[in-house]
């Protein structure tokens, strides 16, 4: 006779193994990353508005319990970034003859042009503050 | 071939445009706007704004920003549905399509608000 | 110690028999085991001397088959290529079957969603013009069965598949949402989708950018970990939401023709 055991997966199944945990984290950064993009956004309507509604803002990110958070946001932000570069060798595949460009190339570029947009931005920040 | 029943492609473009640029830039623009500039250690932020306002009154500039926040944001909010499914929590169209409208209505108040 | 001393090890295996038992249980063995000896012939060992009727699959013994996937100490892997001495540490070594699929008995559970999804992707070259159309044989031969090495080097990696379903044993997706096509399936569609001899990309695409296709996916990239011949269905998976992208629009230009593609359960996954 036939009778199909049909196993369930617990809820807290990516607590298994290291590799579903790094996992959970990885996809938890939105919510750290979502709360700098919402105080971006005011800050972009600030810049847009007067002397005063930026610096509001501007004192607003000096609050220490505004530190705490936007130190959380950095933490998501990079962690971000690390496991999402990690990926683009993956989707990104450059074929060249028969063979595909190394994995490190892909990896590395997306780092370097990380740097790069870094180093503009610290350079326009200092040319225009 | 019939035609697509869903529109899964769009919201995953956005969410992997988003996610792409959120990698590229957030961490420096966290570092520079909320640390480096509040606390004067790149310059004034007063005279950051005298020099790039004008720029911010530029309707393309503005669209183009805002349209970068917008598209980051839809990345938190697609993952978000995502985590809320591998909880095990269950969560259908309505709760998808409720996170997108908290991004539309958050873009569209960046928006208008600095127009 | 001498090293003749034979060396013993604990083995627990997964126990079901459909008309006795209401769930799995785990079967203590005690086995003396040698430095050559895979967790498979643990198994036949266990089977020849203390539980003839322990059921489970296998056939090469040498990871060409996919037909002896289990899940070993938490792990998805092929029991012909899990070596006993590499356990010689832990104080035991767990088997267990493939329980994202039905368990039927013991180590054997029902591959059957699998092989439907396989077949929902049409693994096979497909042509709009049959080679048997062309009235010239040596036309037809030229345009069926040529190919650079550079046009196999794009999809090679991808026909690795054994089809040992430990990918489906690795995504958490699949234990979530069990009509999702899964890394295998999808792997093979991108295969096909990516050699140049086929033609029936249009058609794949449609099966995989429905709800139950791709998208369930979110590259947790455990299959591609798991996978024994590196065939990386995470990152086939990545590459189709991109490459499926122009085949989806361009589907909204077309009439409403044969329903071919077309989903079971309505709504969002």
């Amino acid at each position: 006779m036939r009778k199909p055991y049909h196993s369930t997966e617990p809820a807290n199944w990516y607590m298994e193994k290291p590799f579903y945990k790094r996992y959970m984290l990885r996809e938890l950064t939105c919510v750290p990353i979502a709360l700098y993009v919402l105080n971006l956004m005011s800050g972009v309507v600030a810049l847009a508005g007067s002397l005063f509604d930026w610096q509001a803002w501007v004192q607003m990110q000096k609050n220490p319990l505004m530190l705490l958070l936007v130190l959380f946001c950095l933490i998501g932000a990079v962690f971000h970034t690390v496991t999402w570069f990690e990926t683009t060798p993956k989707v990104m595949k450059v074929q060249q003859g028969e063979q595909f460009l190394p994995e490190k190339y892909i990896l590395g570029a997306h780092w370097a042009v990380f740097g790069l947009l870094a180093l503009i931005l610290l350079i326009i920040a200092i040319a225009c503050a | 071939m019939s035609k697509p029943n869903n529109l899964k492609p769009i919201y995953w473009l956005l969410f992997a445009a988003g996610g792409m640029i959120a990698a590229l830039v957030l961490p420096a623009l966290i570092v520079v706007l909320s640390w480096l500039l509040p606390f004067g250690v790149v310059g004034s932020a007063d005279t950051f704004y005298q020099t790039v306002s004008p720029l911010f009154q530029n309707g393309l500039f503005y669209l183009v920003v805002v349209a970068v926040l917008f598209v980051m944001l839809w990345h938190t909010a697609h993952r978000f549905y995502y985590v809320l499914h591998d909880l095990h929590i269950h969560v259908g169209i309505k709760t998808r399509y409720a996170l997108y409208a908290f991004v539309i209505v958050c873009g569209v108040w960046t928006l208008v608000a600095g127009w | 110690m001498s090293k003749t001393m034979s060396k013993i090890i604990t083995i627990e295996v997964s126990r079901y028999r459909p008309e006795v038992d209401e769930k799995p249980w785990l079967q203590s063995f005690q086995v003396e085991w040698t430095q050559d000896m895979s967790v498979l012939d643990a198994l036949a060992q266990i089977k020849d001397e203390q539980a003839p009727e322990l059921a489970y699959r296998w056939s090469c013994r040498m990871e060409v088959c996919g037909s002896c996937g289990m899940v070993i100490n938490g792990e998805p892997k092929l029991a012909c290529s899990t070596f006993v001495r590499d356990f010689a540490d832990c104080d035991k070594i767990t088997v267990e079957p493939l329980d994202h699929f039905p368990i039927e008995k013991d180590l054997i559970v029902d591959i059957e969603p699998f092989i439907e999804k396989l077949n929902a992707v049409k693994p096979y070259i497909i042509k709009d013009k049959p080679a048997t159309e062309f009235t010239d044989v040596t036309q037809a031969g030229l345009t069926a069965h040529t190919q650079t090495p550079a046009e196999l080097a794009k999809f090679k990696q991808y026909t690795m598949c054994i089809n040992c379903m430990l990918c489906y044993q690795a995504c958490p997706q699949v234990a979530i949402n069990a009509e999702f096509l899964g890394p295998a399936a999808n792997a093979l569609a991108f295969r096909y989708n990516n050699d140049s001899r086929d033609e029936g990309a249009a058609q794949r695409f449609a099966i995989q950018n429905l709800d139950t296709g791709v998208w369930p996916c979110t590259f947790v990239g455990y299959c591609s970990e798991v996978c024994p011949k590196n065939v990386d269905p995470a990152g086939a998976i990545q590459q189709t939401k991109a490459q499926g992208a122009p085949y989806w629009l361009k589907s909204f230009f077309n009439s409403e023709g044969d329903s071919e593609a077309h989903s079971d359960k309505q709504g969002d996954q």
